[in-house]
């Protein structure tokens, strides 16, 4: 659905280089999670991929199409939302009325419910929201608009306890089988429950291109009380009561729960094992 | 033509205030020059009947030339929409072609932007009356000289090559030159409303009076520019024509080029 082929970029003549010859390919149907530093260009990635900012050189498709052409039968199947964004002094109602008619498979009622969970009143004022609640409208609104692809970044920043909890539950119900939802983000601990995929980069490349249940199959992540062994760990970092480890997932059938920072500082210092690290085929996306 | 529509409902609910303002601009403007003008005609040759056609006749001008010069600066904020990252992210993302987006805008900044230049200045024209007529000068209407200029220009415009002087600088602004001029100066404008982020008219318009600038020195003192236009007319109207024309298509082409590449940062 999404490809993306041996893409450079920098920003500016003589900005830092970004991307150079850098491939990736997102699948429909899958809640990827996108991971990394600051400045390694999580954004820039996403910006790549809704067609706002022009690779160097190589190319992004969405949907069979350069995204760069920016055809309104892509942007209508895209929707974006930015970690920081403008939305105009207007009623929810007026908002749906001047933009709901680009996007064809808009739906009202997904907005009404997304909005009662975040607990904002169906014909909000916009402009008198504070950040967070602007996000909450705004995301229910990009939901609403049942794009094939949805790109959120940083998604939780400025939420409250409570509505990181809701922004799950509400993803979770409304991104369906035919719906692709990439989510930039360093929270990974807000998202960790949600994703299936995970994307981890870093200034050289990919780092890890997998779905949870094979990175789940590879490695497990535990917490180890102190003087437990660790000969057998990828990687090991200390916590409050031992260690946090990761091991080599040695064919134990009950999977352990995913410790997303873990497994990324494990990824940064280069110790995953060689089934995660090595680049995913076409076939293997496709599966 | 259905999502042209959207789009044009959209950007007039959206901007909603910032075409009010310019609006506003535009009849304000219209209504102090003349009120200015008459003023000032009055202060130093005193109230005449007599006189009234001949300062209407200069007041037309006066009231076309604010219009002009409001319509071709308010053309460097038509893109100004675009100045903030926020602002690119949302009408980038938005689900229309480049070309409908660029086209709804230029029939706002074109089209009825000269429409309402136009209604200004009847509306600034029949208040300028009445505030006059209440001071005890009843000046009429000042109309109808502005309708004879509008008349006069069009045909300058298309009466096709003719010389009108002996210099470099005259020859520049010979007819179809000076509609290739005013061509130049308004797809500056546009282009300058994309390239300038913040404070695109005041940037713009530094441009273009740096350019102009040049360009005048450079014609008036290139050593043989004025023996070549005296020896050669027809052929140095040519030839400034032929550099205007080149000028203007370069600027369009540059202008749809950014337009259409138009990124988030």
């Amino acid at each position: 659905m999404i490809q993306i082929s041996d893409i450079s970029f920098r920003y500016g003549l003589r900005g830092q280089q970004v991307f150079n010859h850098f491939s990736l390919q997102f699948t429909p149907g899958h809640i990827y999670g996108l991971l990394g530093k600051n400045g390694t260009g999580k954004s820039t990635l996403l910006y790549l991929v809704s067609g706002l900012l022009f690779p160097d050189s190589g190319s992004v498709s969405c949907f069979d199409t350069d995204v760069t052409l920016r055809r309104p039968e892509v942007l209508q199947d895209v929707f974006l939302v930015p970690e920081e964004f403008e939305l105009p002094n207007l009623t929810m109602a007026d908002y749906v009325k001047l933009n709901a008619p680009f996007y064809p498979r808009f739906d009202a009622a997904i907005l009404s419910r997304c909005l009662a969970d975040f607990e904002l009143p169906a014909n909000v004022r916009l402009g008198s929201l504070s950040m967070g609640q602007k996000k909450k409208a705004f995301m229910s609104f990009a939901l609403a608009t049942n794009t094939r692809l949805v790109l959120m970044d940083e998604p939780t920043n400025g939420l409250d306890i409570p509505s990181k909890s809701i922004f799950r539950s509400v993803v979770a119900r409304h991104i369906t089988d035919d719906r692709t939802l990439i989510i930039s983000t360093h929270q990974v601990r807000d998202v960790e429950a949600l994703l299936d995929h995970i994307v981890m980069i870093d200034n050289d490349g990919i780092l890890l291109d997998r779905s949870v249940s094979d990175v789940c199959a590879a490695v497990r992540c535990e917490s180890r009380p102190m003087g437990s062994p660790t000969d057998d760990a990828l990687y090991m970092q200390p916590s409050l009561s031992g260690f946090d480890v990761v091991v080599p997932n040695e064919g134990e059938a009950d999977e352990a729960p995913l410790n997303l920072e873990l497994l990324f500082c494990c990824a940064q210092a280069k110790r995953l094992p060689d089934v995660l690290t090595h680049p995913l085929s076409h076939s293997d996306h496709n599966e | 033509m259905k999502r042209f529509f959207l789009v044009l409902e959209r950007d007039l609910r959206l901007r909603r205030a910032h075409y009010l303002s310019m609006a506003g601009g535009y009849f304000t403007a219209e209504f102090l020059s003349q009120c200015l003008a008459y003023f000032s005609r009055v202060h130093s040759h005193g109230y005449a009947p007599a006189m009234e056609e001949s300062f209407n006749a200069d007041v037309a001008v006066t009231a076309l030339m604010v219009a002009g010069f409001i319509f071709l600066c308010y053309n460097s904020l038509a893109f100004s929409h675009l100045s903030t990252k926020g602002g690119r992210q949302t009408e980038l993302m938005l689900p229309a072609s480049s070309w409908v987006k660029l086209s709804e805008v230029l029939l706002i900044y074109v089209p009825v932007s000269l429409a309402v230049a136009f209604l200004a200045v009847f509306v600034g024209d029949a208040l300028r009356m009445l505030v006059f007529a209440l001071w005890g000068y009843p000046y009429g209407s000042a109309m109808p000289a502005v309708f004879h200029h509008i008349g006069y220009c069009l045909r300058e415009a298309t009466s096709g090559f003719h010389l009108t002087g002996d210099s470099a600088l005259y020859d520049f602004l010979d007819s179809l030159s000076m509609i290739l001029f005013l061509l130049n100066i308004w797809v500056s404008e546009l282009l300058g409303g994309l390239l300038f982020c913040r404070r695109p008219t005041l940037y713009t318009n530094i441009v273009i009076f740096g350019v102009l600038f040049v360009l005048f020195v450079v014609t008036d003192d290139m050593p043989g520019c004025t023996s070549f236009v005296r020896s050669y007319p027809m052929a140095a109207q040519s030839l400034s024509t032929l550099v205007g024309a080149l000028v203007f298509g370069g600027l369009c082409w540059v202008f749809l080029r950014r337009f259409r590449c138009r990124q988030v940062v």
